[in-house]
């Protein structure tokens, strides 16, 4: 059977695994149906003004928080994490690196953009019932320990650590085997790609809850490449290693005819080309956003202009030649 | 939150990779290679899950035909466990899942038999079978889980609301 035809075609059915997705895909549609019909109520035009996570009500300001390609981000990143763990990209990843090493990049880079792209923290809080919403704002709220906790310890920066710290703690050769042979250590290890995923994905995409200092769309890009070069040292040394890097897949028999060091030279290149390739994604649409933002800037009145913009923008000529028609006046 | 949803959906996830402690790899058995991994890890007095994978000698290609069975030598002496190894319960076509029952600690001789077209091998292994004992790891887990699920419950539940913000939440 065809190699693809397998892996699409081999489910399991595990029910602990499908009720969260499906608990907050229910919270998600309840909380963003609820938004936007306050958002109507409030005699607000669907597009132009929109009702806040808080209450507020904003015009203008944030157009695209009730648009339709935010569910659809939402749902296709919970359809693609069942997919990464139900399917047969789960099974066959024991029995080849490169189907494994899908696997992790799927949970540790699409997953969670997609996820974070739909905005899902304040529809999720209103989807909740009045009491729960209420225990959340207050978890959430600036005096309570947990944020000061969260805050603490999702800084950006540390973020980068634990991510960097996953990808390659994890691909050593003796803790990859270890995961391997202990369950409860391989449950670790999708967790942890998972987790560090999201966390990282959350300051580069800047989706709520927001309790870090916003940082500009260039700042985020350069955030976003920082792991960049981790990535892809570890891709190649994968990659171009003339020894298997893990034990446990020469014990396995070999499916479709892909040999111990073929597979690891793909695994590695997956890593090395398309991880990155997935960084590099997030920084060229970082700065066209910056670049969009920067365009829509209405230009500051000429009387507004520093002494060195005068010089050298646009409207150069006038100035000149109202200083010039001043001393003969 | 999201972390949270993270923590439960992976966490809650059985082991089901076709994996474990390795046993075998790759061990000649006449036209066949038999890889063997137990589960759990050291074994212990009741239950073991053993998944075994058979592979062309020549090729090391992973074989699906052949029938396999298990059987397993107590240290006493006594009549051996025969149980027949398939692909019943396997992730994958290619891995064969087989349950043991161990009755006593000891030195077990486990012994795997692939039958097929292309001939019959066999290969064996000894495992070492403890004491059942407690899984102290996973009380503590539990226990760490319910000190966080009663603290985050009283950050959620266990104070009451100021006016302002039963307003502003709906």
């Amino acid at each position: 059977m065809n190699p693809l035809l397998q892996i699409l075609f081999t489910w399991e059915f595990r029910p602990e695994v499908l009720i969260l997705p499906l608990i907050f895909a229910a919270l998600y549609l309840r909380g963003w149906l609820r938004v936007r019909e306050m958002s109507m109520n409030q005699g607000a035009t669907r597009w132009k003004t929109t009702v806040l996570p808080d209450g507020r009500i904003v015009r203008g300001a944030r157009r695209d928080f009730l648009s339709g390609w935010r569910p659809v981000a939402y749902y296709s990143g919970l359809l693609l994490l069942l997919f990464a763990l139900l399917s047969g990209l789960d099974a066959f990843s024991s029995m080849l690196f490169v189907v494994h090493m899908i696997q992790h990049l799927l949970l540790m880079m699409a997953v969670p953009v997609l996820i974070w792209l739909g905005e899902p923290y304040p529809f999720i809080v209103w989807g909740l019932p009045k009491r729960w919403r209420m225990g959340v704002s207050r978890l959430m709220a600036s005096p309570s320990s947990f944020r000061r906790l969260l805050v603490r310890i999702t800084a950006p920066g540390l973020v980068l650590f634990y991510l960097v710290a996953a990808l390659w703690v994890w691909h050593d050769g003796e803790v990859y085997s270890l995961a391997l042979r202990y369950a409860w250590v391989h449950d670790l290890e999708h967790l942890s790609f998972f987790t560090t995923g999201l966390l990282f994905w959350w300051h580069v995409t800047a989706a709520a809850p927001r309790l870090h200092r916003r940082m500009s769309y260039l700042k985020r890009a350069v955030y976003a490449i920082a792991p960049a070069p981790f990535n892809m040292v570890l891709g190649v040394a994968i990659t171009f290693s003339e020894e298997p890097w893990y034990d446990y897949y020469v014990g396995v028999p070999r499916v479709w005819g892909v040999s111990v060091h073929d597979d690891q030279v793909y695994g590695g290149v997956l890593m090395w080309l398309v991880g990155t390739m997935m960084f590099l994604m997030a920084v060229f649409v970082l700065i066209a956003q910056y670049l969009r933002l920067e365009e829509q800037k209405a230009p500051l009145h000429h009387a507004r202009w520093a002494k060195k913009e005068r010089l050298i923008a646009p409207g150069l000529e006038k100035r000149v030649d109202s200083s010039l028609r001043s001393p003969k006046s | 939150m999201i972390a949270a949803l993270a923590a439960l959906l992976l966490g809650g996830r059985v082991w089901a990779h076709g994996g474990g402690a390795p046993q075998l790899t790759n061990e000649p058995a006449g036209p066949y290679t038999i890889s063997a991994w137990t589960n759990p890890d050291p074994p212990a007095v009741g239950a073991l899950h053993l998944t075994v994978g058979v592979a062309l000698a020549d090729t090391g290609e992973a074989l699906t035909e052949p029938q396999v069975e298990v059987i397993a030598f107590p240290p006493d002496g006594a009549a051996p466990q025969r149980v027949a190894a398939t692909h019943e319960g396997a992730l994958t076509p290619y891995f064969y899942e087989a349950d043991l029952l161990f009755s006593a600690p000891g030195a077990w001789r486990i012994q795997i038999e692939a039958r097929g077209v292309e001939g019959e091998g066999n290969a064996a292994f000894m495992l070492t079978v403890r004491e059942a004992t407690p899984n102290y790891l996973l009380w503590g887990a539990v226990g760490l889980g319910l000190v966080v699920a009663l603290w985050l419950g009283w950050i959620l539940f266990g104070q009451p609301a100021s006016k302002d913000e039963k307003t502003r939440m709906g």
